[in-house]
């Protein structure tokens, strides 16, 4: 009997303990039709929202911008006398327009691309291959570009929300006509998270969105994992990102942008460093620094963008500029080129660290097996 | 005498009603295209006894066609005005307003907004980027009119336009040196032009000063016709040259900077029209031309836009790209006139 009641407790304890994780209480409770607080959301890496929970499920997200999202759960009444200003999303969301890769990444990573009926990119931007079949299928419309979106089909459809990436921001006319046609948006500021793992840690966000709460849990676990599982002791190898436009400017990833913390905590050390440490994004180039910077690096990771055919060989990038042939790496061919879906993908930022962990410090033939770099031959 | 004058008449009388007809042919055409199928019927219903009130389709037309297509009609007007000012002003066909640096004026303003305050604020209210292109294009053609007091040849006064232009591009490519990819993308979209996105508020301040300035400007239609003859001529007439070139540049700007604060750069409207507005009434009278110029260039941009927007829908073509297509032989074709 004794050992009955420990089991029960400890069943109560475990339970108890998931949902402390998932950093919200459960949302079975009775209340109805009104806010009362109950916790605040547990993050532990993202810095661009927070969520309040309250009881009977309610949530409110609130992103850096300043917007406000209370989510209401299936079968509950909405609040009165709510802030002008908080969006409300009756849930459950089946309707969404998406417009923000690193969302349309993180809600595949929890199986909830199924609300997604439209999008403004086209079939051929998609490198997410799950986004890419729910085009083929009809499930996913294109709606036009991002600044110019077919408003009417908008107005038709009516999505329950539209996600858009931070290029609204410099649209507000968008956002605007947004608000007159009453449709409610959402800016997803993952890409502005600094730290890898806070990108993946947005999957929280669109959990509450899609009620897929657990599975949002259990991809960031598994992430946070595979980064702790690597546990790379620095390797003292020096590694630059970059890549070229057409133009022959070279723009070389900044020392505060996610990709090198990634480098980092892959186990290697990002060069150069010192380049703007407290930014994210990239800083054009002239030849001569570039060549100071990247002539004694070990490793390079090129950024491919290139829509259509991919450089394979190391000839391929030399022909873009013969400097390139005095590169160390180049000449000791550690050079490694990222995939297309590479800057789409943020589920699985954990596995792309294991990928550049691997790049470095393989010594037998795993980096031939990688899944978002390739090396160029 | 008298039959040749009874013909000229005859021929703007039916000139001004075809493109009367063109307009709202093209007003017609535009209201009943897009994703969302309407029957005429319904449409009329919506407009004229505002049926269906809260209705996708009400929508749809109160909110998206009717400002989107009016703002064309408005603005192409605007700026087809703007070309035959300065065509005038500088006594050459090529003269538009882009060529003198009004866009270039306005993109630098609107780059340095999206590059520089965009690092201290995170949201752009819509305003900030009206109120941004309006000032770029005012302030570069304020140097054109400071150089307009020293400068008396009309073709070094356009040379010194162009090179302003070129000035406030070389400013822009510097704050570009330092935008983000994101910034970058987004000044090159907003530097196409397009009519997508605007409200009945820009509506309202679009209407007050395109039609102020189109008023001021056919009040001018007498000294615009004598400065056509002649600065001597003019002056002979009692107009008071300097004050009347000042007049002219202005208004031709207040007329751009409008079309550039809401639309962005829209490119060769400007030239073309005032040209086949010409052609069209056999004259350069501008009592007849500018009226004509104002409906030409509304059906020429109700028309481009219908094209921008359903071509390759649901990607929505830049509006200069079609201007352009069909702009820009047209210019060719006009140089190769004024050779021969």
């Amino acid at each position: 009997m004794k050992k009955l009641k420990n089991i029960v407790i400890l069943c109560v304890m475990i339970t108890v303990g998931l949902f402390c994780l998932a950093g919200c209480s459960s949302s079975s409770d009775n209340v109805d039709g009104k806010l009362e607080l109950d916790s605040a959301m547990e993050l532990k890496y993202a810095q661009n929202f927070s969520v309040d929970c309250y009881k009977g499920g309610y949530k409110i997200i609130t992103l850096k911008d300043g917007s406000r999202y209370l989510t209401v759960p299936e079968g509950k009444s909405v609040p009165e006398n709510l802030d002008a200003d908080l969006v409300v999303l009756q849930l459950p969301l089946s309707n969404v327009c998406l417009g923000s890769t690193s969302a349309a990444s993180l809600m595949t990573g929890i199986d909830a691309l199924d609300a997604v009926t439209l999008t403004t990119q086209s079939r051929d931007s998609w490198y997410i291959d799950e986004v890419g079949a729910a085009m083929d299928s009809g499930q996913i419309a294109y709606i036009g570009k991002y600044d110019t979106p077919d408003y009417e089909m908008l107005a038709a459809q009516q999505p329950q929300l539209l996600i858009y990436s931070g290029m609204l921001d410099t649209h507000p006319e968008v956002s605007d006509k947004f608000k007159e046609l009453g449709l409610n948006y959402l800016v997803d500021r993952s890409s502005d998270e600094q730290h890898p793992l806070a990108r993946v840690e947005w999957v929280k966000l669109f959990g509450i969105l899609f009620d897929k709460e657990t599975e949002a849990q259990a991809l960031f676990e598994e992430q946070e994992k595979v980064v702790d599982a690597i546990k790379a002791e620095p390797t003292g190898k020096t590694v630059l990102a970059f890549y070229r436009t057409t133009k022959g400017d070279c723009y070389v990833r900044n020392a505060g942008d996610y990709l090198p913390r990634m480098i980092d905590l892959a186990g290697g050390t990002y060069t150069p460093g010192d380049l703007k440490p407290d930014e994210g994004g990239t800083t054009k180039m002239d030849s001569e620094t570039f060549y100071q910077t990247a002539v004694n690096a070990d490793y390079i990771i090129y950024i491919d963008f290139s829509s259509t055919e991919q450089i394979t060989k190391l000839d391929e990038l030399v022909a873009k500029d013969p400097i390139f042939a005095d590169l160390k790496a180049v000449k000791n061919k550690t050079v490694w080129s990222t995939r297309q879906d590479f800057w789409q993908v943020t589920a699985t930022l954990g596995n792309m660290i294991s990928d550049i962990n691997t790049a470095i410090t393989a010594t037998d033939n795993s980096h031939d097996e990688l899944t978002y770099l390739y090396r160029l031959q | 005498m008298k039959i040749s004058s009874v013909g000229r008449i005859a021929r703007y009388q039916i000139v001004f009603v075809l493109l009367i007809f063109a307009l709202i042919g093209a007003l017609v055409f535009s209201i009943n295209s897009g994703s969302v199928e309407m029957s005429v019927k319904d449409i009329i219903k919506i407009i004229v006894f505002r049926a269906q009130e809260g209705s996708v389709e009400s929508n749809v037309i109160w909110k998206i066609r009717l400002p989107r297509l009016i703002a064309a009609a408005i603005l192409g007007g605007a700026l087809s005005v703007s070309g035959f000012l300065l065509q005038t002003f500088f006594r050459n066909p090529i003269a538009g307003p882009y060529v003198l640096g009004i866009s270039s004026g306005a993109k630098m303003f609107v780059g340095f907004t999206m590059v520089v305050l965009m690092s201290y604020v995170s949201v752009l209210p819509s305003t900030i980027i009206v109120l941004a292109a309006f000032a770029g294009s005012l302030l570069s053609m304020g140097f054109v009119l400071l150089a307009a007091r020293k400068v008396s040849n009309m073709s070094m006064l356009l040379l010194v336009g162009v090179m302003i232009g070129y000035i406030c591009s070389a400013l822009t490519d510097f704050f570009v040196n330092f935008a983000e990819e994101r910034d970058i993308a987004n000044l090159t979209n907003w530097s196409m032009g397009s009519f997508s996105g605007i409200g009945w508020s820009d509506i309202r301040v679009m209407s007050i000063i395109v039609f102020i300035s189109l008023i001021v400007v056919l009040m001018l239609s007498k000294p615009i016709g004598a400065y056509q003859l002649g600065e001597g001529y003019a002056q002979s007439m009692g107009i008071n040259i300097k004050w009347f070139r000042i007049l002219l540049v202005l208004f031709s700007s207040l007329l751009s900077a409008t079309v550039t604060a809401f639309a962005g750069p829209i490119a060769f409207v400007g030239i073309a029209v005032p040209q086949i507005a010409k052609i069209l009434m056999n004259t350069s009278k501008p009592i007849i031309i500018i009226p004509t110029t104002f409906l030409a260039g509304s059906v020429f941009c109700v028309f481009c836009d219908i094209l921008a927007r359903t071509l390759f829908a649901p990607t929505e073509l830049s509006i200069g790209t079609v201007t352009a297509f069909f702009g820009a032989p047209f210019v060719i074709w006009l140089l190769l006139k004024r050779k021969k």
